[in-house]
């Protein structure tokens, strides 16, 4: 991620939606991410952190200093794995991980576009219930799905669809 | 004693082992499982773009649970974490609550408080407890070395509720050495299976799988124990696949607590689902005999 000295060159700071953020903290009952004092414990034992550039203190510390809408762009935004390692061990009991799911949450109500394989899944659960259909499973040469199997039908109420579309246009944020 | 099985969607539609070898063992342990239709995916996509979205679904299946009155066990980590936020918005946000009630009862849902939410950690060792499950050991795994994976959603965060240590958990170990195994801790058992970032970064999620597997593997354990369906379908559902994205020869076998709680009671290995597995498990059924 970058630094502080060069987010400071690059570009200005937007502290209107700093209480935008801040409202919606209040709102979930969220940890308060001003109570951070950048001890790094986040970044240290953050799962993703191994293998991407992503540093959980440095997004809450942008956000609070007010580049809220460059963390929002940030591909790095995509890369937690939600581990909640970050969130359990901070001594100051901020949530990184709710940090960045509320970016996710600001940019996507923004219009952003979000990675392809996750809009996938939405829409299959819009369409279907689910994060994908029914499927068949190999055993050996042949395919076997949940009846031959023994278990129980899935089946959905009539309803579901159009009150789950419902609930999807829904916004207190 | 009564309960719901939650299968969330990775059971539902794929992992079909995992929902097999649970009714199994509750069956013989003398746990009847009230069918409940109706369930949907428990929200978890959803937290990704907004909040109403999200809650709804968690409420409408804890509802479901709700009108028959038995607890819902969750064979998904995420599930179970994602029920008890829900749980907790809707005591902290009267706005959300009014919103989310209106929804249910257009949906023609009940209320829905007061539905308890079981982790299968917590049925199997808290419940039914460890003492009982030694009493029906038939065939016991003597000689085996087994790796437990208690899975990152169950432990955090202790604020949310507390199913085990978020730093040392032992109700998974506890549980695969009262079959008659071990399971002495390993310097990764905290590693992540890299379930929620396959659908955002496919490659690092291998990774964390394939990773998590090959360490496993180095330490000379027999077997890897899974307690989660997300879990499980990265270690042993895509295990070749992390293999080849780490470029590392994995085969490693993985099973179900579920599956290896029944094999111990002497249930047969098809019935369990154990030949819907992935990994090399013929490798650990062969050391059980």
């Amino acid at each position: 991620m970058v630094g502080i000295t060069d987010q400071l060159r690059a570009t200005k700071p937007q502290p209107d939606l700093v209480d935008r953020f801040y409202k919606v903290v209040e709102k979930l009952k969220l940890e308060n991410p001003f109570h951070c004092y950048q001890c790094f414990k986040c970044t240290s034992g953050c799962t993703s952190f191994r293998l991407t550039e992503i540093m959980p203190h440095s997004f809450v510390n942008f956000v609070r200093l007010g580049f809220v809408e460059d963390m929002m762009r940030s591909e790095l935004l995509w890369a937690c794995c939600q581990c909640l390692k970050c969130k359990e061990r901070c001594p100051q009991e901020v949530a990184p991980v709710d940090v960045i799911f509320l970016l996710r949450r600001m940019t996507v109500s923004s219009g952003a576009e979000i990675p392809e394989d996750l809009s996938k899944i939405i829409m299959n659960v819009t369409e279907t219930g689910f994060i994908q259909g029914i499927q068949k499973v190999k055993v050996g040469e042949t395919s076997v799905d949940r009846e031959q199997l023994g278990l129980p039908p899935i089946t959905l109420p009539e309803k579901f669809s159009s009150v789950f579309m419902r609930a999807m246009e829904e916004q207190i944020e | 004693m009564k309960v719901a099985i939650f299968p969330g969607c990775i059971a539902a539609t794929e992992q079909y082992a995992c929902e097999l070898a649970t009714r199994e063992v509750l069956r013989e342990l003398g746990v009847e499982v009230v069918e409940v239709p109706g369930f949907s995916c428990c929200g978890w996509p959803l937290q990704n773009v907004g909040t109403v979205g999200w809650v709804y679904l968690a409420a409408r299946n804890m509802a479901l649970a709700a009108e028959k009155g038995v607890p819902l066990i969750t064979l998904c980590n995420v599930c179970n974490r994602i029920f008890y936020e829900a749980k907790f918005l809707l005591t902290v946000n009267s706005e959300l609550r009014e919103k989310i009630s209106s929804l249910l009862k257009e949906e023609g849902r009940g209320p829905l408080d007061g539905v308890e939410i079981l982790h299968p950690l917590e049925l199997f060792h808290d419940r039914i407890g460890v003492e009982e499950i030694k009493k029906r050991i038939k065939k016991p795994l003597k000689g085996l070395k087994l790796a437990a994976h208690t899975g990152c959603q169950a432990i955090r965060p202790r604020k949310l509720r507390s199913i085990d240590d978020p730093e040392y958990p032992r109700k998974l170990p506890s549980l695969i050495e009262a079959l008659g195994a071990q399971s002495p801790h390993y310097p990764e058992a905290l590693d992540c299976c890299g379930a929620y970032l396959f659908y955002t970064r496919k490659d690092a999620s291998l990774t964390l799988a394939g990773e998590k597997v090959e360490a496993v593997q180095n330490w000379g354990f027999d077997g890897l124990v899974t307690i989660c369906s997300s879990g499980h379908r990265m270690l042993d559902g895509k295990q070749d696949a992390a293999a080849t994205t780490i470029g590392k020869a994995l085969n490693l076998p993985v099973v179900y607590y579920t599956q290896l709680l029944g094999l111990a009671m002497g249930l047969a290995p098809e019935k369990l689902g154990l030949q819907l597995n992935r990994s090399p498990v013929r490798n650990l059924l062969g050391k059980i005999g």
